[in-house]
C-alpha cells in the first residue's frame, strides 16, 4: 500500500471501512426483513415490484424488439434450407384441416339447431382478450414467470388466463398499471385432475380419479371448472406415466414465446366500459345461424362474425 | 475552475459504471436474450458481473450496489424481494474478504474461484427458494443454470475488461 500523504484520506479510509461492514450487515437484515415480509404479506411487496415493472416496461418493449426480430430472422435462415419439406408437410396438414372445417360447420350449425330446439341461451359467451407482448422472461430454474405489456389500463385483471396460437401459457398473477406477470402453466387442467406445475417443463397431472384412463399421447385441454379458465383450451399432451406422476408435454414453444393473448372469463364486465378497453372477442368465428336473435354484436366487439 | 469541475463530474460519472453494468446484466438476465434449450434455463449474467467487479473495484462496487442490483433482479424476474440481493450480497463479500489473495491470479485461477463461489451462491438461492416456497424444487434446472453461468464468466471477462481499464484507478479528482 502506497502511502498517504494526506490527513484527510488516512483518516476517511477507516471510516469508510467502518461504514462498509455496517452497511453489508444492515443489508442482510434488510434482505432478510424483505423476505420475510414478502412472505408474510405478499400484496406489499407485490405492489413495490409491479411499480418496478410498470416503470421498466417501455424500455424492456423497446429491448425486446430487436431481439425477436433477430431470432425470427435466424429461424427464418434455418428454415430456407428446408423450405421444400415443409411445403409438403404444410399442404398435408391444409387438407386435414379443411376436413376438419367442415366437420367443424357441421357441428356448429348442428349445436345451434340442437340449442333452439332446447331454448338454450348462446351457453357461455367467448371470453374477451387483450392481446399483450411478452417483453420479460427471466426463465430461471424456481417459479417460471413472465412481464407483459399490458396492464389495468388495457383492461388485464388478476386472474386471466394468458393463451397464445398454440394453446394454454399460463394465468395472470399479478397486475400493474401498464404491465402484468404471467405465471406460466401451473393451472387445472380437464379429466378431473388438476396441473400441477413444478419447474420442470413438463407439468405433472395430480389429483387422478382412482382407475384413470390414460395413455401417453392423449391430448390435455382445460375443463372450464372453478371458473377460472375458458373450457377447451389446449394444454399439452400426456408425455409419460409412472407411478407417482402423469407429465404433460405443454404444447406451447417456449423458444418462441413473444405475444400472448389474456383472455377474461366468467367475470361480467358493464357493456359500456367494453368499447374504452378495445377489447376483441376471442373464439372460433360462429356461424350465422348460431347467433341468437338479439344479441348483437356491441360497436367495440370485432371479429366475432364469420363466415 | 470549469476544467475542474468538469474532470470531477468524469470521475464521478466513470465510478458508476460497475453498478451500471451490472444493471445492464440485470436486464440481459429479464431479456430472452441468453435462454437455452427448452428448459429455458438462463445463465446468471448478474452473478458474474458482481463477482467481477466485487473483485477489481470493491471501492466503486459497494454492498449498497450488491444490493441494489439483486433487488432490481429479484423485481423484474417476478422472485421474491430480497433473494437475490441477500446471495449477490454475500458473494461480494466473500469476494472482498478474498480478493487480495485472488486479484492478482490469472484468469483459470479466478474461473476456478469464480466456480467455487457460483456453485454456493447457486445452492444457497436455490435452498433459500425451496424455503421461501416450501416445496422442494428440482435441482436439475440448478445445475443447468450454474454450468452456463460458468461458461458466461470468461465470456464477461473479455467484456468488462476494458471497461475496467477504463475507469480511473484512482478515485481522486482533484
Amino acid at each position: 500500500v502506497k502511502p498517504e500523504h494526506r490527513p484527510l484520506s488516512r483518516l476517511a479510509l477507516p471510516l469508510k471501512a467502518l461504514f462498509d461492514r455496517f452497511a453489508f450487515a444492515a443489508l442482510i437484515l434488510i434482505s432478510l426483513a424483505l423476505l420475510l415480509v414478502g412472505k408474510a404479506d405478499g400484496a406489499l411487496l407485490g405492489a413495490v415490484g409491479t411499480r418496478v415493472s410498470d416503470a421498466i416496461v417501455p424500455l424492456l418493449g423497446a429491448a425486446v424488439e430487436p431481439i425477436n426480430a433477430s431470432r425470427r430472422a435466424t429461424a427464418q435462415i434455418g428454415e430456407l434450407f428446408a423450405l421444400r419439406e415443409e411445403n409438403e408437410r404444410l399442404r398435408a396438414q391444409n387438407q386435414r384441416l379443411l376436413e376438419w372445417q367442415d366437420t367443424a360447420r357441421q357441428l356448429a350449425l348442428e349445436n345451434a339447431a340442437l340449442r333452439q330446439l332446447l331454448n338454450l341461451e348462446a351457453g357461455v359467451a367467448p371470453p374477451t382478450a387483450v392481446a399483450a407482448r411478452v417483453v420479460a422472461d427471466a426463465g430461471g430454474p424456481f417459479v417460471h414467470t413472465v412481464l407483459v405489456d399490458a396492464g389495468a389500463d388495457q383492461g388485464v385483471v388478476k386472474g386471466m388466463a394468458a393463451v397464445n396460437e398454440r394453446g394454454l401459457v399460463g394465468r395472470v398473477i399479478e397486475v400493474g398499471r401498464r404491465s402484468a406477470r404471467v405465471l406460466v402453466m401451473v393451472e387445472p387442467a380437464r379429466d378431473q385432475a388438476i396441473l400441477a406445475g413444478d419447474n420442470s417443463r413438463e407439468p405433472g397431472l395430480v389429483f387422478l380419479p382412482l382407475n384413470p384412463s390414460m395413455a401417453v399421447g392423449q391430448r390435455v385441454v382445460t375443463s372450464g371448472r372453478g371458473g377460472m379458465l375458458p373450457p377447451g383450451l389446449a394444454v399439452g399432451r400426456i408425455s409419460a406415466i409412472d407411478d407417482d406422476k402423469v407429465a404433460v408435454a405443454p404444447v406451447v414453444d417456449w423458444e418462441r414465446l413473444e405475444y400472448v393473448r389474456l383472455l377474461e372469463y366468467g367475470r361480467v364486465v358493464p357493456p359500456d366500459t367494453l368499447p374504452t378497453l378495445q377489447r376483441e372477442v376471442y373464439g372460433p368465428p360462429r356461424p350465422p345461424a348460431a347467433r341468437p336473435q338479439g344479441a348483437a354484436a356491441a360497436p367495440g366487439h370485432a371479429g366475432a362474425t364469420g363466415p | 475552475m470549469t476544467w475542474l469541475w468538469l474532470h470531477w463530474l468524469d470521475v464521478r460519472l466513470r465510478a458508476l459504471v460497475p453498478l451500471a453494468t451490472a444493471l445492464l446484466a440485470v436486464l440481459a438476465d429479464v431479456l430472452p436474450l441468453l435462454h437455452v434449450g427448452p428448459a429455458s434455463v438462463a445463465p446468471l449474467a448478474t452473478l458474474c458481473v458482481v463477482f467481477f467487479w466485487s473483485l477489481y473495484r470493491p471501492d466503486l462496487f459497494g454492498a449498497g450496489a450488491a444490493f441494489a442490483t439483486g433487488l432490481a433482479h429479484d423485481a423484474l424476474a417476478g422472485l421474491p424481494l430480497g433473494l437475490t440481493s441477500l446471495v449477490l450480497l454475500l458473494v461480494r463479500h466473500v469476494v472482498v474478504i478474498q480478493q487480495r489473495f485472488v486479484v492478482a491470479r490469472s484468469l483459470p485461477v479466478i474461473w476456478c474461484c469464480f466456480v467455487l463461489l457460483a456453485l454456493a451462491a447457486l445452492a444457497l438461492r436455490w435452498a433459500l427458494s425451496c424455503l421461501w416456497w416450501g416445496r422442494l424444487f428440482a435441482a436439475q434446472p440448478v445445475v443447468f443454470e450454474l454450468l452456463l453461468t460458468l461458461a458466461l464468466y470468461p465470456l464477461a471477462t473479455l467484456l468488462l475488461a476494458p471497461v475496467h481499464n477504463w475507469i480511473p484507478r484512482s478515485l481522486d479528482a482533484s
